[in-house]
């Protein structure tokens, strides 16, 4: 078995093109439709990680955090031995102060505020190889002013990835100014899009994964599928355009 | 017999000898050295029993009869070092001083050294009941080490008593089911194929096969031995047998069903260091015994136990550790840690702790 700090996403596909995988302190932005499967993909790299040892955070803001357990379940992992062990966070953005988990996070429209809790849980966990994943970043940056967001990202990738945190941003489609999701977009190391494509009688899911160079975002598209208990399927043999 | 010190001392060495060799053999266990005490009982009666000594239907006095023949052929020194008595309607308690008992050193040094242990005075004596009356019957000893004093106990069995793994001829099998014995090279090119066309389903094909392949071992064993100690110690001396690894049971929760399980040189292990480089990372990749365990927990506590695996072997330390929940109690945050509620681990030499020696 190879001996590597590199990080992978947890989907074969992917992993295959990302042939050298991810350092920790890198972050992905994961953009996609609603309903795509950016969850899912959120739930392969938790898995990934929690079998490569790591600890990983999930901070749950468009569904309770008991959606990610039963998602994660349904992949044949039990989440409450890894919570017992502190390997697996699940922090509820969602129910706010209605919330009966070990973490929340309540009044997400101030991002100052999100960014010091936020800092507060990663504090705890110093020293080890972190995954941490925002399921969506963009239900939080709604209401916020286009400056605002803009700082808020600069400031918070840069602590995360002086503190070594592999982060994996999840933005819905459409939510945030297209100007404001270019610009972000540039502050991360890798961008995955996830969208519809195909006709509307025949919907398929596509997939790119690539980095911003240039200005463009250059990448080859995948078709993948979602099976309930493999997570994403990514035919990477099958490429449908660059 | 009992005079000659030299053939007492020949015979307690046979007896260690076979319990020293009977754990290096593979898909080997206790059942087996009972069944060597038994036969050599049988050879006795063949040899020197008339009939008419064995013609009362009384357990009593079949068991008297046979240690009185013991006598007179010399093989003990006196009958009467062997008071039999009823004890209730269909249990017999044997007493003995065990500076009397042939089998002596045996006894003392299978305990010091941990070996598999069963009372041949006491299997032999299952061996005449069975013989006599054509029921099979089952014993256990309890040493009062203070007073030197043994006391047997002979009952009719409950349940057959057998080996998970057996051979008749050239088929082998496990819990009744055909098994098979392969090179460890040939499941790493199963899974090498597995890997090649279809890598996403790697993991979940081994805890399903683990897992389901392991549901009618747990059966067989749980019928065999209903406390979960017994249960588990059994099963998992079956898997070190096997071959796939050292397992201990680090603690159990019979309220929870909680448990938690260390596993030593698991045998998926050098598969994955050595052949196929199956994942690109360091990770967890006992899959197979993860699904194993899942299912003897699942069986044993009749409710579905989900078992992860926290730490491997092939990624740092000397053993694995596997974790299992009930399912039920998925719903709902984790707690406190799992280190501070772990009070007594148990090292990969103390197997003797779980009580099997007073068989």
């Amino acid at each position: 078995m190879p001996e590597t700090d590199r990080a992978f996403l947890g989907v074969e596909g992917l992993d295959q093109i990302l042939t050298e995988g991810l350092s920790f302190g890198s972050q992905i932005m994961v953009q996609g439709d609603t309903g795509v499967g950016k969850t899912v993909l959120a739930g392969d790299f938790i898995k990934e990680g929690l079998h490569c040892g790591d600890t990983c955070i999930y901070i749950a803001c468009d569904e309770p955090p008991e959606a990610m357990r039963q998602h994660l379940l349904s992949f044949n992992v039990g989440t409450r031995a890894y919570e017992k062990a502190g390997r697996l966070i699940l922090v509820d953005a969602y129910e706010e102060e209605q919330s009966t988990e070990k973490y929340c996070i309540s009044d997400l429209s101030n991002l100052e505020k999100f960014f010091y809790l936020e800092k507060q849980i990663l504090n705890d966990y110093k020293n080890k190889k972190v995954r941490l994943v925002v399921d969506s970043l963009s239900t939080l940056l709604t209401t916020a002013p286009a400056e605002d967001i803009l700082e808020f990202h600069r400031s918070r990738l840069k602590y995360l990835r002086k503190n070594n945190i592999l982060t994996m941003d999840i933005f819905v489609h459409g939510v945030l100014d297209d100007k404001i999701m270019t610009i972000s977009s540039h502050l991360y190391n890798v961008i995955l899009k996830m969208n519809f494509g195909g006709s509307p009688a025949h919907p398929v899911r596509m997939i790119q994964i690539g980095k911003v160079r240039s200005q463009r975002f250059v990448a080859a598209q995948y078709m993948f599928n979602i099976s309930p208990t493999f997570g994403i399927i990514v035919a990477n043999d099958m490429e449908v355009g660059i | 017999m009992i005079e000659d010190a030299f053939a007492r001392r020949a015979l307690n060495y046979l007896y260690i000898s076979i319990s020293e060799t009977v754990p290096k053999l593979p898909f080997s266990g206790r059942h087996w050295l009972t069944e060597v005490s038994k036969g050599t009982a049988l050879r006795i009666l063949n040899e020197h029993a008339s009939k008419e000594l064995f013609q009362s239907k009384e357990p009593l006095e079949i068991c008297r009869a046979y240690i009185k023949l013991l006598e007179d052929i010399g093989f003990i020194s006196s009958s009467k070092d062997y008071p039999i008595e009823k004890l209730g309607s269909d249990t017999l308690k044997i007493t003995l001083k065990r500076t009397n008992c042939i089998y002596r050193e045996y006894c003392i040094e299978a305990e010091e050294k941990g070996l598999f242990f069963k009372c041949p005075r006491m299997t032999s004596l299952q061996a005449v009941l069975e013989w006599s009356l054509g029921k099979k019957y089952d014993s256990t000893v309890d040493i009062d080490r203070e007073q030197g004093i043994c006391v047997g106990k002979l009952f009719p069995q409950k349940k057959e008593l057998d080996e998970i793994v057996t051979r008749k001829d050239h088929i082998l099998k496990i819990a009744g089911r055909r098994a098979l014995l392969l090179p460890k090279i040939t499941y790493s090119f199963i899974l090498e194929a597995i890997k090649n066309y279809a890598p996403h389903i790697l993991k979940h094909v081994l805890y399903e096969a683990g897992y389901n392949s392991a549901i009618p071992i747990a059966e067989k064993a749980k019928n065999m031995y209903p406390d979960p100690l017994e249960y588990l110690t059994i099963l998992f001396e079956e898997l070190k047998n096997a071959g796939l690894g050292e397992v201990i049971l680090q603690s159990l929760d019979t309220s929870t069903c909680e448990a938690v399980i260390w596993c030593k040189d698991s045998f998926q292990i050098p598969t994955e260091e050595y052949e196929t480089n199956l994942y690109r990372t360091p990770r967890v990749i006992c899959d197979l015994l993860r699904g194993t365990f899942a299912a003897y927990l699942s069986v044993y506590f009749q409710k579905d136990i989900i078992c992860e695996e926290m730490h491997c072997q092939s990624v740092s330390g000397e053993h694995c550790e596997f974790v299992s929940f009930p399912l039920d109690k998925e719903n709902g945050p984790g707690g406190k840690s799992f280190d501070s509620t772990r009070k007594y681990p148990r090292s990969f030499n103390q197997n003797r702790d779980t009580g099997f020696f007073s068989s």
